[in-house]
């Protein structure tokens, strides 16, 4: 399936773009398969502004599924969250502005 | 049949957005909804600041035995048979102030742009303006069986953390309290 | 005690201390109309009344207390007054605003804005109790910390509801950092620009208020529905969320995502953070998740240290405080709570106090200032004992170095020399605050343009941050605005409209974080324009379209340039430290080895005169730009100077 993808400050920086179109195979379907996808095309210095030393998304990242109320990554279920073909998904830093 | 209702301060210590923010949205709401206008000396729901960081919104208990209806010697204090609560009668009231000394949670007030006792009626027949503003979901509008088991299971929790509550309290001075103790 | 049918009070209180005069005059409509309220109002009087001749210790120097015009209102986190001067920080416009409830208490006792000119012979307190109004001796007082100070007032009056204003130790020593504080230590401060040292420097102790007149509302109905919509929002949009369950300490993430802390004096932009994790304020160290008035969003935080060395402190915390902390390389809770307690408590400003403090503590590292100096003290970069002490060094005077600080950065840097204007951050006098803008130009230009010194409160420089590019080109005129690093056209209009659209909120005592920051450029146009509109429609009975309500915050933005011009400022003086020109941003991260590109900076700044109608050279505003918003007086009076363009 293909997933319209808009990256927000800094991860676009990181990705060299804000918008693109990533492909998904066969059985990956979820937002966990989408993260791990751009992990690998974008490397090692996209994969730091998501993750912390622990392996998790670090707090304050958020995405909004087709315009719909954002799922935050700190919700128990949020990675496994499924994307449909054509679904439009934005990367935000929910918590900027100080 | 309706049952008597009081609005209770349903706090849920073990939320961090349980507790009263101290806000103040219900003062003004209140107002609004009994003069048309944002006054929270005119509010008949009232929150009291203490030390740093503590807000309690003190209602009206709608007593079983009134001490504002038995100190008001002029009939101003009547029961409503359908809210099972006393309220001001307006016209009999002489702004005499003997039930605002006598109420044990000074929750009945003179109205500084009336000049007449003010009390809690439940906003009459709608939903409790302070209830339905309350951003915390502190205050509710309970029957006393409702109330009963709302207490229960703050007892519980309070039981729980009992010790972690007191720590929190950052003591300090706080003048409302020093002149209680002093009364002794 | 009055009754009210709309949310104005209807009258301006006037004090002048020297004479012990006491007047109201009515609010007009030509104040009302064109400025609405709140730093509306205050700012053209200030323009109207204390021109450049008079100093800023000077009697004649003006106290304006102005709530916003929705203060008092039940519309959410309307809680905002505005307190205005001439600054003895940056000698131009001053201006800073408490989330306090005394705004609103002053509009219950008859008045929308209180002028205090003038100087008493000794301390005294202003009391206004309805329709009592009077000054009394604060002999007793003065001397007192902002917290003792409050209890004492309440405690003598016995008004337990009593609203307070008050000045701390560093108010009274006339400390060009200190602040004005509500209700004690904390609940709430007119900070920035030294306005403490003002109300001190007139010997005005405290203000004492209770007002229990109405405050009105013209329609119910569309107050209640723009409230409903409100709601929505905030419990949607992620930014008002991650307030309400962190506060104000959630920004730590955004500068950890940026790299862009200014920690150790604004060298590094990675740092060290992981101790000051909000999380970890959130469990260990919150009290609870508190409220300025009126407002459901519940992002303020009072923090209290449970063990160890500072065992039984308590503070209000923001984030600027812990942002500060870590300018000064403080990288632990319990310092910044107790660094907050100390400044809370006598009368400092945290803002300009911290980025003194680590050019102080710069300075010692570069042996500028020694050991003697310092009188023994360590003063080095996350030295808690040392930041804590010349913190209330400062506060109280003491010592020469402490008294040479008390007068903040930039006049510190002038009268220690020997090359420490390097170390000196700070715009216009105002010092630095936020985040560091090196690598986000319109950030960068942001903090040159704010009309009260550097500061990030005077426009939304996030802006960028949460446009998409279609968005950008409806707006801006262009995609790349959206884009941070390499974007330029169009930004230096996006800064013109994030800077007359957060004026709004000063003018209607409108909360920032609850109307003008948002996680997304829809939500954020509907709070801080749409909503906020009909909030001021419904509670004023008035009909301004939301044009309307923007022109009002560029108005206002407009008669505060001015002032600044007036004062002798130039396009030379919007500027930032050429550290962020010159130096690369230390410390790796997301932005290490940035700085601020110049040509982009210029180009920005330019496009922004553009916009503002300003001429490009020289900063000057135009007789059009001027009498397009209204403001002929303001241009006859600056032609006069010869301080408009073409003039």
């Amino acid at each position: 399936m293909r997933i319209r993808v808009h990256l927000y400050p800094p991860l676009n920086n990181a990705a060299g773009r804000s918008r693109l179109e990533v492909v998904l195979d066969g059985d990956e379907d979820s937002l966990q398969a989408l993260i791990d996808k751009m992990v690998e095309q974008f490397g090692d210095q996209f994969r730091k502004l998501l993750y912390d030393d622990r392996g998790r998304i670090v707090a304050g990242w958020c995405v909004f599924i087709n315009q719909k109320p954002p799922v935050y990554f700190n919700q128990p279920d949020a990675l496994a969250t499924l994307l449909c073909d054509g679904d439009e998904i934005s990367f935000l830093l929910a918590l900027a502005g100080g | 049949m309706a049952k008597k209702k009081r609005i209770i301060y349903t706090n849920r210590p073990w939320e961090a957005t349980g507790i009263c923010s101290g806000c103040r949205l219900c003062e003004l709401y209140c107002s609004l909804q009994a003069n048309g206008t944002f006054n929270p000396y005119r509010s008949r729901v009232r929150v009291v600041e203490m030390a740093t960081g503590i807000d309690i919104p003190v209602t009206c208990q709608q007593c079983q035995d009134p001490a504002c209806q038995a100190a008001c010697e002029f009939d101003a204090i009547v029961f409503d048979p359908k809210l099972k609560i006393v309220v001001v009668s307006e016209e009999n009231c002489t702004s005499c102030q003997a039930c605002v000394g006598a109420c044990p949670y000074g929750i009945i007030t003179m109205d500084p742009v009336s000049n007449k006792a003010i009390k809690c009626d439940l906003c009459g027949d709608s939903e409790p303006a302070c209830v339905e503003i309350c951003p915390s979901r502190v205050l509710g509008a309970l029957d006393d069986l409702a109330a009963a088991e709302f207490n229960r299971r703050r007892a519980a929790a309070l039981l729980a953390i009992d010790d972690e509550l007191l720590r929190a309290r950052p003591g300090g001075e706080d003048p409302v309290m020093k002149k209680l103790e002093k009364k002794g | 005690m009055k009754s009210a049918k709309n949310c104005y009070a209807g009258k301006i209180l006037r004090i002048d201390l020297t004479s012990g005069s006491i007047n109201s005059e009515a609010l007009e409509d030509d104040l009302v109309g064109p400025l609405i309220g709140g730093r509306g109002i205050a700012s053209k009087i200030l323009y109207d009344e204390v021109p450049p001749e008079i100093e800023p210790f000077d009697p004649e120097n003006l106290l304006i207390f102005a709530p916003g015009a929705l203060h008092g209102t039940g519309v959410p986190a309307a809680s905002r007054t505005t307190l205005t001067c001439r600054s003895p920080l940056t000698h131009m416009h001053g201006d800073g605003h408490s989330g306090a409830q005394w705004g609103g208490e002053l509009k219950r006792a008859g008045y929308d804005v209180l002028v205090i000119k003038g100087r008493a012979q000794k301390p005294v307190t202003l009391i206004i109790d309805d329709d009592r109004v009077e000054l009394a001796d604060a002999d007793r007082l003065w001397g007192m910390l902002t917290s003792r100070t409050h209890t004492a007032l309440r405690d003598e009056t016995n008004i337990a509801d009593l609203q307070t204003v008050c000045i701390g130790p560093a108010g009274e020593n006339r400390v060009r950092l200190s602040a004005v504080f509500h209700n004690g230590a904390d609940k709430g401060v007119n900070a920035r620009c030294g306005m403490g040292a003002v109300m001190g420097a007139k010997n005005l102790k405290a203000i004492a208020t209770r007002g229990t007149g109405d405050i009105g509302v013209v329609d119910i109905e569309s107050l209640k529905a723009a409230y409903k919509e409100y709601v929505e929002i905030i419990n949607t949009d992620p930014h008002p969320v991650g307030g309400t369950r962190y506060g104000t300490c959630r920004f730590m993430y955004h500068r950890v995502q940026f790299g862009i802390h200014g920690a150790e004096n604004w060298n590094y932009g990675a740092y060290p953070w992981e101790k000051l994790d909000p999380e970890i304020f959130r469990s260990d160290y919150q009290i609870k998740a508190g409220s300025c008035v009126a407002c459901p969003i519940r992002c303020r935080r009072d923090y209290r240290v449970v063990s160890g060395p500072f065992a039984g402190t308590t503070a209000k915390v923001e984030w600027e405080t812990i942002a500060r902390s870590l300018t000064c390389g403080i990288k632990e809770p319990e310092g910044v709570i107790a660094w907050a307690n100390i400044c809370n408590h006598y009368g400092l400003d945290i803002e300009g106090t911290g980025d003194t403090v680590a050019f102080a503590m710069e300075c010692f590292e570069n042996g500028i200032i020694t050991a003697k100096d310092t009188d023994g003290l360590s003063l080095r970069f996350g030295d808690t004992e040392a930041f804590l002490e010349i913190t209330r060094r400062i506060a109280m005077r003491e010592g020469d170095l402490a008294d040479t600080l008390a007068e903040g950065t930039k006049r510190a840097a002038e009268t220690i020399g020997a090359g420490s204007e390097r170390f000196a951050m700070h715009v216009k006098g105002g010092e630095m605050t936020a985040g560091d803008p090196r690598g986000m130009p319109v950030r960068a230009v942001s903090y040159a343009t704010s009309t009260r010194g550097s500061d990030h409160l005077r426009s939304n420089p996030y802006i960028e941050e949460i446009m998409k590019p279609e968005e950008a080109l409806k707006w801006w005129g262009s995609e790349e605005a959206a884009d941070i690093a390499k974007g330029l056209k169009g930004k230096g209009r996006m800064l013109k409209f994030s800077e007359d659209l957060v004026t709004i909120g000063d003018i209607l005592g409108l909360c920032k974080f609850a109307f003008y920051r948002s996680a997304t450029f829809p939500w954020l146009y509907q709070k801080g324009v749409t909503l906020a509109t009909r909030f001021y429609n419904a509670c004023s009975g008035r009909n301004l379209s939301e044009e309307e309500m923007l022109l009002t915050g560029e108005r206002v933005w407009n008669i505060e340039k001015a002032y600044n011009t007036r004062c002798g400022a130039s396009r030379a003086d919007d500027t930032i430290p050429q550290r962020f020109f010159k130096e690369a941003l230390k410390g790796g991260g997301p932005s290490g080895g940035t700085v601020v590109d110049r040509e982009k900076f210029e180009a920005i700044l330019n496009e922004y005169y553009e916009d503002r109608k300003f001429d490009p050279q020289t900063g000057l505003q135009t007789r059009a730009g001027l009498e397009r918003l209204g403001l002929n007086d303001v241009a006859d009076d600056l032609a006069a100077r010869g301080k408009l363009f073409g003039n």
